[in-house]
């Protein structure tokens, strides 16, 4: 049985039965692409043309490889760190182990963070789950998050959460009376009739179309400074969805009371969220696009070693503090 | 380089980028024009020297002015970029208002991606050493 699949608009193949595995276990290929063969109509995506989950009909005592997501007899198939594998994917793991150190998933096996199954969870468990897996294992939670979905998803949840943590900044800025004297001195009449809470308002109303749109401007530069260290092995959909995640939950930490505590504790409160941020990143990054880690940590410091503007931006994002008490600089 | 409609369930690029360009002109327009503050470059406060991105704004600011040669010293390759963005959103509007095929990079060789990343970051490095020679 021969198979051709779809790379864009080209056709691929022939290629057999295990040839299409190993492209499925080197990520190549994945359930969403179109695939055909002699017999079939149209092209269908695979997960359709060949089902191997259990809907399908799958022989007694076969084996599902963690790489492929196929099922196979025990005797093709080898235990690697309690996982059970197929020779198929003999490339992928090899490829896996020697470049990141860890063994490859299958896209069906990718079905985290919590977030992502929020209907069964439940909004709040599902939240509280993802911020735990991001920030305290961030290692697992990567290594089984979707790669691919859509953008909305990962997006509603940077957003809820981004939105929250600067509302609770905005309030702790204009409750210590911190951080708005610069409309004070503005020279632009309008911006000093609207006056501080006129323009707090605008600003919590304004923040969730800047949060997205400083997602995908952020994600943008991410995924750039990826393809040019050679990382970008998965699509901009990967990488934006690790973004708004790592974002997302490292937001969720500046909702803890700090800034009560003290202006510089919350200085340095915002400075370990962002480092521990940064961390989380690297480590997503890596996770998702399956790259080592020294090549997902210069990627996601590109920018901030080409454009120290992206360290004000990291600023914004840690704190609100840091954008709006800064003078007129250089730039 | 292919030219083809979208698949079902596929990113539409041209909508998204198209969509932050836009908000990022309208961005840039309100906070220059309301006069907000600019955060200060660090690497300059620290060093003395522009760093690669000093600069970009000041082309903004002269580009909206039709200043086209200070823009153009401010930050080249910045310029560059601005005269960019409004060709790629002449192109998604098109394809987005006539429901065209759209332009895609499906299979990059190592070669000309090599040759790509390696002119960007010698446009990066070239810039900046003007950057650094005019005193931006």
């Amino acid at each position: 049985m021969t198979w051709y699949y779809a790379q864009g608009d080209q056709r691929q193949g022939p290629i057999s039965e295990s040839e299409l595995d190993a492209l499925i276990a080197a990520g190549t290929v994945n359930e969403n692409t179109l695939v055909w063969k002699e017999g079939m109509a149209n092209w269908t995506p695979l997960k359709e043309a060949r089902p191997s989950g259990p809907g399908a009909e799958v022989p007694a005592g076969w084996i599902k490889c963690t790489a492929t997501g196929r099922y196979f007899p025990p005797e093709e198939i080898v235990y690697l760190d309690g996982k059970p594998y197929s020779a198929a994917a003999k490339g992928a793991v090899l490829q896996g182990v020697l470049q990141t150190g860890t063994l490859p998933v299958s896209e069906t096996e990718r079905n985290g963070p919590a977030w992502e199954n929020r209907q069964q969870l439940g909004p709040f468990p599902a939240i509280w789950e993802t911020i735990r897996g991001v920030l305290l294992e961030p290692n697992a939670t990567f290594t089984s998050m979707r790669r691919h979905g859509g953008l909305g998803t990962p997006m509603l949840y940077y957003v809820i959460l981004g939105w929250i943590s600067g509302l609770a900044q905005l309030a702790y800025q204009f409750f210590s009376h911190t951080g708005f004297a610069v409309f004070a001195k503005n020279p632009n009449p309008v911006l000093q009739m609207m006056g501080t809470t006129t323009f707090i308002v605008v600003w919590a109303v304004l923040m969730p179309a800047f949060l997205i749109l400083g997602s995908f401007i952020s994600a943008g530069i991410l995924h750039l400074s990826l393809m040019i260290c050679q990382g970008a092995k998965q699509p901009f959909e990967t990488t934006y969805r690790t973004y708004t995640y790592v974002r997302g939950s490292a937001a969720a930490l500046l909702l803890l009371p700090v800034p009560l505590l003290g202006q510089n504790l919350a200085t340095g409160w915002a400075f370990i969220c962002g480092i521990w941020g940064l961390v989380c990143m690297c480590i997503g990054v890596a996770r998702t696009q399956e790259i080592t880690t020294g090549r997902a940590v210069l990627a996601v410091l590109l920018p901030l070693i080409v454009c120290c503007v992206a360290l004000v931006f990291l600023g914004m994002t840690v704190g609100f503090a840091a954008a709006f008490a800064g003078q007129a600089g250089h730039h | 380089m292919t030219w083809r409609r979208l698949r079902p369930g596929e990113i539409d690029h041209e909508a998204i980028w198209l969509g932050v360009s836009l908000c990022s002109l309208a961005g840039a327009w309100f906070w220059l024009y309301f006069a907000l503050p600019i955060p200060a470059c660090s690497f300059h406060q620290w060093t003395g020297l522009p760093c690669p991105t000093c600069g970009v704004t000041r082309c903004l600011r002269y580009a909206f002015h039709r200043d086209w040669w200070a823009a153009v010293g401010t930050n080249p390759l910045a310029f560059l970029g601005y005269g960019l963005i409004p060709l790629y959103d002449l192109y998604a509007a098109v394809v987005l208002l006539f429901r065209l095929p759209r332009l895609r990079f499906e299979s990059v060789s190592t070669r000309v991606g090599n040759i790509i990343r390696y002119t960007a970051i010698a446009a990066i490095a070239a810039n900046w050493a003007w950057l650094v020679w005019m005193r931006v």
